[in-house]
């Protein structure tokens, strides 16, 4: 299981006392009252990097935030039965979770690193440069070129969200790869677990 | 009513979408977070400014539920038939 999220810090800003409320489980709140917005973010972040990963096993599960408790000193996620654990990483505005266990590549880069992203439209960079990411990610760890492999959405139909991301070469789907994206404000990141059973091209 | 409802939903998200191109043409079907790009925490603001503008309380399922546009309107038409009904 493998989710992750990223946050632009210059962007999200200050989040609202309602927001907080909201999102935060009591204990939480305490803990992040001397952070500041930075403290609020990375339990946001933790949050929904774990969310991902659990929605993978239960596509339906409700995004309950407040349930899925960040205990930041211990680096745990718990939601429900399940702890699972997670790591931050920031670089300039930009600040990363990302779920731990098995052997998790993970990277983030700013949208306009992709050189294909800057011909789009605005709106669609952010999607497209999290792919371009991912590609280069996995390309590296499977001996493939980025462009052979294919990064693909599926729909699950209207009233569900759209399942977690799929990869694929040359029109097969490489069911041994769980892949994660995220991206907000100017960045983007990727997140996956290659099984053994997957081999280099 | 619904018509006025998705007029005022749409008015909400609007500060929030990045595809303001998608928010133009936007109908029931319109789904928030992938098509209008809004992304998740922005999507808890979206909600928090629903419940002021309705004057209604959205639990966790119901914020849950809403990821079209039409998702908010029959989220909202239900939570104020039941007020008033």
């Amino acid at each position: 299981m493998v989710g992750n999220d990223i946050v632009d810090l210059d962007e999200a800003g200050e989040p609202s006392p309602r927001f907080v409320a909201r999102v935060l489980a009591p204990a939480e709140r305490e803990r992040a009252l001397g952070g500041g917005a930075k403290a609020v973010w990375r339990l946001w972040a933790a949050k929904e990097a774990v969310y991902k990963a659990l929605a993978r096993r239960d596509p339906e599960l409700p995004f309950a935030h407040a349930r899925f408790i960040v205990d930041a000193e211990a680096g745990v996620v718990r939601h429900g039965g399940h702890t699972v654990e997670v790591c931050w990483q920031e670089r300039g505005a930009a600040l990363t979770c990302v779920t731990r266990g098995g052997d998790v590549l993970s990277a983030m880069a700013a949208i306009d690193d992709d050189p294909g992203a800057r011909e789009l439209p605005a709106a669609a960079r952010p999607s497209r440069a999290a792919r371009w990411l991912a590609r280069r990610l996995l390309g590296e760890r499977l001996g493939s070129e980025p462009d052979e492999l294919e990064v693909v959405r599926p729909s699950r139909g209207r009233g569900s969200r759209a399942g977690a991301p799929e990869v694929w070469r040359r029109g097969r789907r490489l069911d041994g790869v769980e892949l994660s994206l995220a991206h907000d404000g100017a960045f983007v990141a990727c997140a996956a677990l290659v099984r053994p059973t997957v081999r280099p091209w | 009513m619904s018509d006025d409802v998705m007029t005022r939903v749409i008015k909400i998200i609007k500060p929030f979408a990045k595809n303001q191109e998608a928010l133009a043409q936007a109908g029931g079907q319109t789904r928030i977070l992938e098509d209008l790009k809004v992304n998740s925490a922005r999507l808890v603001d979206i909600i928090l400014e629903l419940e002021n503008e309705f004057g209604i309380e959205l639990g966790d399922e119901d914020a849950d539920r809403v990821r079209t546009v039409g998702d908010a309107v029959e989220v909202i038409a239900a939570k104020t038939t039941s007020a008033t009904g």
